[in-house]
């Protein structure tokens, strides 16, 4: 197997093993305790041709949880959250959300799909339709709604992300922040149980990555679960509820902020953290 | 506030004349219309232009037409120019339709080129390179060898429910025609009907806009585009029977060798519109397939992402945002379309081109018959390049 080969040519990277992870719960923050979990990750692995990806992720995230992944560029952080959405497919392993198994199951893709709402760093609004309509297509796509209820929530949507003003314009009329705002907005229409942020800022000049991280905080304040992929290091010190290390396509480290930026415990992570703070 | 003191600088020194660029601006445009004048001088005084004239065209023609619809001319009573507007109606038909097929087989092959689907992708991929790759004239060729060899003899003619017929004199297909009606209408009634609807749609349009515009006012569902479809529909069916009936359906026959009614697909033209439709088709596909895979990737993720199905991310993202790309490039296919259009002449379908060729065959006067040519190619692409220049304004409005 190839898998084999490249992990004894190479000295294969220190990884942390399922059993010494601290009891599932410990490292739960207290507002977490007894909320169900509701993705369970195990063992995944993905490929892309005999690169690998992803190498034996395993981790569960709770109802409500905030999380943040960290990791170097190219360390797979992207990989993994698409994976919880199918915009890849893991080879090995099992992936379970909200009770959905991601699978070739074409009826759980869909289902999954409006569980899952995703916020990409290039925003990837539909250029051709106006703000409003980039919020609608979907309710009125996937959801049925009629024309005048989908544009009904959709301007409640602008209004919570703060610019219902800009409802008629085309994407390209917009800011880079008041166009990420649009594309949570859009997520949000999905009324998806889970949001996934993929370096939702990283694209943003600095005085508009504040408007975004302000909605974001809002939203997990709300009760939204989230895992988000950002180098924002504020705002996974302040909204975080646990913090994920990703490093080679592996899980190298999980815990909670105050755990991460006071006694990280993985060479790798301190590595990492002295070199971005 | 205190000002600083502008800074002085040396008066500018003189630009020589011509160094000027207006200067060598007008000394080009002067070299240019100097030489373009010589040569049309040497151009006419070379000329024979005693003869010249248009007066020959308004002699009678002496000659037949074929591949007539919806004009009736036998060439004895009527003028040269006449039998060629004939013509130029067949190429109209022509281009019209072969453009019209050509983009509908464009988006399907150049869509299926893209499918995940193994052998779809291949099978447009062949599609592609066998059409795309061989000479139009020699397509054209084979298509009209193939209706008239591969056909059945029209004494065998291949039936398909009395409803449609196949030989190799062409398809017979039912049509609608003008009829006498309730109250025994001249067949312009037709003509008042199709004005009729005209009108009757602008109405549901604006019975739409007005709806629409009530819905953003009040929030009350008032069904716009139902309620537009219900008023077309009974205005048609309204004014349809007020005109008594003026249109039937003439399903075609067989009498002796030969087909009656209906409507008559001949080989030439069909021959001809599949050569068009196939080859400019080919190269649309290839245009479409481009702009899809110009797009971001970003926009297939995002339409997954909130649950799109693949056709409606197709129809819905994919392809509206194509096709303001693909525009330019499908105008210069839809230009040679008319162009390529001449090539008629090889399976005698009786083209603008053609029939001017007869008409110069009768008459000489070749300068002013290759005159008129060129002159209607250009009036045609000329037209079709202000259709799609208004399709890309409407379609370009945002910018993206
Ligand atoms: N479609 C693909 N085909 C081949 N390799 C890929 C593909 N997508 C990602 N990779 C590779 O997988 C690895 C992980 O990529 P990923 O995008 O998940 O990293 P990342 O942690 O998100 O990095 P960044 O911080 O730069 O976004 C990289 O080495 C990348 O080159
Ligand atoms: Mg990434």
């Amino acid at each position: 197997m190839t898998s084999e080969d490249t992990a004894s040519s190479e000295p294969a990277p220190p990884k942390i093993s399922t059993e010494a992870r601290p009891e599932p719960g410990t490292m739960v923050p207290e507002r977490l305790i007894g909320q169900p979990d509701i993705i369970t990750v195990s063992h995944v692995d993905k490929w892309f041709g005999d690169f690998q990806a992803l190498d034996d992720v395993s981790l569960s995230v709770k109802e409500h949880e905030i999380v943040v992944i960290l990791g170097p560029s190219g360390s797979g952080k992207s990989t993994f959250i698409r994976c919880l959405n199918r915009l890849e497919e893991h080879d090995a392993g099992r992936i379970v959300i909200n009770g959905i198994e991601l699978n070739e199951d074409v009826r759980n893709l869909n289902a999954i799909r409006s569980e899952v709402g995703m916020v990409f760093q290039q925003f990837n609004l539909f250029p051709h339709l106006s703000v409003l309509s980039n919020i609608t297509l979907g309710l009125r796509k996937v959801r049925h709604l009629p024309r005048l209820d989908a544009e009904a929530l959709a301007i409640q949507l602008l209004e919570r992300v703060g610019i219902p003003e800009q409802a008629e314009k085309h994407p390209a009329q917009l800011s880079g922040g008041q166009q990420q705002r649009v594309a949570i907005a859009r997520a949000l229409a999905m009324q998806p149980k889970i949001m996934l942020f993929d370096e939702p800022t990283s694209a943003l000049d600095p005085e508009m990555i504040k408007e975004v991280l302000d909605v974001m905080q809002e939203l997990a304040e709300s009760g939204m679960t989230m895992l988000v992929v950002t180098h924002e290091m504020g705002f996974a010190r302040e909204v975080a509820d646990r913090l994920f290390f990703f490093d080679e396509g592996a899980l190298v480290e999980e815990g909670t902020p105050e755990h991460f930026f006071t006694s990280p415990r993985e060479e790798r992570t301190k590595l990492f953290l002295s070199q971005i703070l | 506030m205190s000002q600083q003191p502008a800074p002085q600088l040396p008066d500018p020194a003189r630009t020589p004349l011509f160094y000027q660029r207006g200067f060598r601006s007008v000394l080009t445009q002067g070299i240019y219309v100097a030489l373009t004048a010589i040569v049309l001088a040497y151009v006419i005084a070379s000329l024979d232009l005693r003869e010249f004239g248009f007066g020959f065209l308004s002699e009678p023609a002496g000659f037949k037409v074929g591949n007539q619809w919806l004009v009736d001319v036998d060439g004895v009573t009527n003028s040269r120019i006449t039998m060629y507007l004939v013509g130029v109606w067949s190429t109209l038909r022509a281009v019209l339709v072969a453009i019209l097929l050509a983009t509908l087989v464009g988006v399907v092959v150049g869509v299926a080129r893209l499918s995940s689907n193994w052998l779809v992708a291949r099978m447009a991929m062949l599609f592609v390179e066998v059409f795309r790759n061989t000479p139009l004239l020699v397509q054209i060729v084979i298509w009209y060898a193939i209706l008239l060899v591969g056909a059945p003899v029209i004494q065998n003619v291949l039936n398909v429910g009395d409803f449609l017929f196949l030989s190799n004199r062409g398809i017979a297909i039912p049509w609608p025609v003008p009829s006498d009606g309730l109250w025994g209408a001249p067949d312009w009634f037709v003509g008042i009907w199709v004005l009729a609807l005209i009108a009757v749609g602008a109405v549901a349009m604006r019975v739409r806009a007005k709806r629409q515009e009530h819905e953003r006012e009040t929030g009350r569902i008032l069904f716009a585009n139902r309620w537009a479809m219900g008023v077309f529909a009974a205005g048609a069916l309204i004014s349809f029977l007020i005109l008594g009936v003026p249109v039937s359906i003439d399903r075609p026959v067989i009498e002796g060798t030969s087909y009656a009614e209906g409507m008559l697909v001949q080989p030439e033209f069909a021959a001809l519109v599949l050569g068009l439709t196939m080859y400019t088709g080919a190269f649309i596909a290839e245009i479409v397939r481009g702009s899809i895979q110009a797009l971001p990737k970003g926009q297939t993720e995002a339409a997954n992402a909130i649950g799109l199905t693949g056709y409606q991310r197709l129809t819905l993202v994919i392809l509206p945002q194509a096709l303001r790309q693909m525009i330019p490039s499908v105008t210069n296919q839809f230009l040679n379309v008319n162009k390529n259009s001449s090539l008629a002449y090889a399976v005698l379908f009786d083209d603008l081109f053609r029939v001017a060729t007869i008409v110069q065959n009768k008459a000489g006067h070749a300068l002013e018959m290759f005159f008129v040519i060129i002159i209607t190619y250009m009036v045609i692409s000329f037209a079709i390049s202000a259709v799609m220049n208004v399709l890309n304004a409407r379609v370009t409005a945002h910018r993206i």
